[in-house]
């Protein structure tokens, strides 16, 4: 069988990959039924839907549980979020073979001090370069197979600002890591900065973020995209049907079968109606 | 008091409204804008997995979801159990999961096992004495005598009325808290739901939207759970976001990374990123003070 790498792989030979974010079985097969050719599966999303801040406080096992129904959804590629490795250079190898058992594509690793937190907070903090090149060195050791995704990922512009985070991206590049994630990008002059600096250097880059539309990044040279309202779009969506029915004092929405049939579909009832039919009993 | 009692306090007063949610995020979100208490739905759970609700997801994946859930909220949570999961000792070892999971309530249907959604056709009953005595079981297998158990019928749609309202008077003989007779699609439907039984004293639940909540009330109805809102509300806005991203090739920023750009909390506050930062001084994480 084919290495989900090894798709997202040829994907990014072909040009930049647009991964949506994704933060459950759902979301992933909504994103994939409307052409998504990768998900990203969010850190940030998978503590939400258990209740938690994006600080370090989910499991490396609940991350990967999560990211098994992702990748049971969707046959696309799934590129994830696997935080600082949850630990030293060994949870780190640990954590890239229950990725890759878990069929990820691809994975990201980055060098805050553990626990982490999410890339657009306040108060992050870098473990030493070099300790974070040994990290990259010990997944890459890891992998089982060789088109297993390895993304290293640095926190450092907010805390340490450019200079730093470029030696960061340029050193872990050089120590073997497939693609460079620079994150925390806020602004278009920092964007400017990872293309000139990091893109247009030669060095494969991952983009988190909508400060452009998707084909301006990828002239930019990017060879991933990671975008998309994810678990926050969900939160506000929910957040307003609650307030709706509040003012309805318990009116739900109309009973939509269109809508009912929609959803049954893209999680597979049809399916399982010809399953029921092709292995009946005669007596059934 | 508990959670259990608690529920049962507020059935007393009156309806209980319960949205359906399908994780601890929407949970939060059910808390936050002042509802009383939340619906854990099996549809939703399955959904989040990736499944269609068709009895593949397993009392443990529930369990573990309720978890987090009952974690994530103060509130009474009315939970979502399937057949049970199985046959009457099965039924046993799912009460005690859901309690100790911190749930207040949950029903358990009469399908056979592997279930269906309520709503999806080719549905099929087991035998109502069966299901007595998985009721009766449930009952027995509490360790918290207020927990309180909903027997579920799914007889109306593959027999009819007549059969749907002699097993909702068996579940409730067997000591049954509450009655859900589930696929109530109609007007008519809920008005003999609620003419045969809510209004002639056995206290039922209703999963729909026909009627506001007053009107259920009115109608006899002790709680009614809305299970498809979270659901609905994902599907069309994660569908339509990816719909504007293939349009136009960006999403909205500001929903994007910190939830509703209107008045309220955000996703950050709603978990509790404040309190981390407090925490972070309180225990001085940052060993500033050493400095």
């Amino acid at each position: 069988m084919t290495h989900p790498g090894a798709k997202l792989r040829v994907a990014m030979a072909d040009g930049m990959v647009l991964a949506p974010f994704v933060y459950d079985g759902f979301t992933a097969r909504i994103a994939a039924s409307q052409g998504a050719q990768a998900v990203y599966m969010t850190g940030h999303g998978t503590s939400a839907q258990i209740g938690l801040p994006d600080v370090g406080l989910t499991s490396m096992a609940e991350m990967v549980a999560n990211l098994g129904y992702i990748v049971n959804a969707v046959d696309v590629p799934v590129v994830a979020d696997a935080d600082t490795g949850y630990g030293n250079a060994i949870n780190a190898q640990r954590t890239v073979r229950e990725y890759e058992a878990a069929g990820a594509a691809a994975m990201h690793l980055e060098d805050q001090v553990f626990p982490k937190r999410c890339g657009f907070f306040e108060g992050k903090e870098c473990v030493p370069m070099e300790e974070h090149v040994q990290k990259i060195r010990a997944a890459l050791d890891a992998r089982v197979d060789p088109d297993m995704v390895i993304i290293a990922r640095t926190d450092a512009v907010a805390p340490n600002g450019w200079d730093d985070a470029i030696q960061r991206a340029e050193a872990y590049r050089l120590a073997g890591a497939d693609l460079v994630f620079v994150d925390g990008i806020k602004t278009l002059d920092d964007l400017d900065i990872y293309t000139t600096r990091l893109v247009e250097q030669g060095i494969p880059c991952l983009y988190n973020g909508q400060l452009q539309p998707v084909p301006e990044v990828a002239s930019r040279g990017f060879k991933v995209m990671i975008t998309g309202g994810g678990h926050a779009l969900s939160y506000a969506a929910v957040r307003q049907a609650l307030l709706d029915l509040k003012v309805g004092g318990g009116i739900g929405e109309p009973r939509d079968t269109e809508r009912f049939n929609a959803t049954t579909s893209l999680l597979g009832l049809p399916e399982i109606y010809e399953l029921e039919q092709r292995y009946a009993t005669e007596n059934a | 008091m508990g959670r259990a009692a608690r529920l049962r306090e507020m059935m007393e007063r009156g309806l209980v409204l319960a949205p359906g949610v399908y994780n601890a995020l929407f949970a939060k979100a059910v808390e936050s804008t002042g509802f009383e208490a939340v619906y854990v739905t099996g549809f939703g759970t399955a959904a989040r997995y990736g499944y269609p609700d068709v009895g593949l997801i397993t009392q443990s994946e529930m369990s573990q979801n309720l978890r987090h859930i009952c974690r994530a909220t103060e509130l009474p949570v009315v939970a979502d159990a399937d057949t049970g999961y199985g046959n009457i000792i099965n039924v046993r070892r799912t009460v005690r999961e859901y309690e100790r999971a911190g749930v207040a309530g949950f029903h358990i249907e009469d399908q056979v096992f592997p279930k269906k959604c309520g709503f999806m056709e080719g549905k099929a009953v087991i035998p109502m004495e069966e299901h007595v005595q998985k009721v009766k079981a449930a009952l027995d297998a509490r360790a918290n005598p207020d927990t309180v158990i909903i027997a579920r019928t799914d007889a109306l749609a593959p027999n009819g009325w007549e059969d749907a309202l002699a097993r909702a008077r068996a579940y409730r003989e067997a000591g049954a808290d509450l009655i859900f007779v589930d696929g109530i699609r109609t007007l008519d439907e809920l008005d003999i739901y609620s003419k045969e039984l809510a209004l002639k004293g056995i206290p039922c639940l209703y999963n729909g939207g026909l009627v506001a909540a007053e009107d259920a009330q009115r109608m006899g109805f002790k709680i009614q759970i809305l299970a498809g809102l979270s659901l609905a509300a994902v599907f069309k806005s994660a569908t339509a976001a990816m719909q504007e991203l293939n349009a136009s090739g960006i999403t909205r920023q500001t929903v994007a990374q910190f939830g509703p750009p209107e008045e309220g909390e955000t996703v950050n506050d709603i978990l509790g990123v404040p309190e981390v930062y407090e925490l972070e001084q309180r225990y001085d994480i940052k060993g500033e003070t050493a400095q």
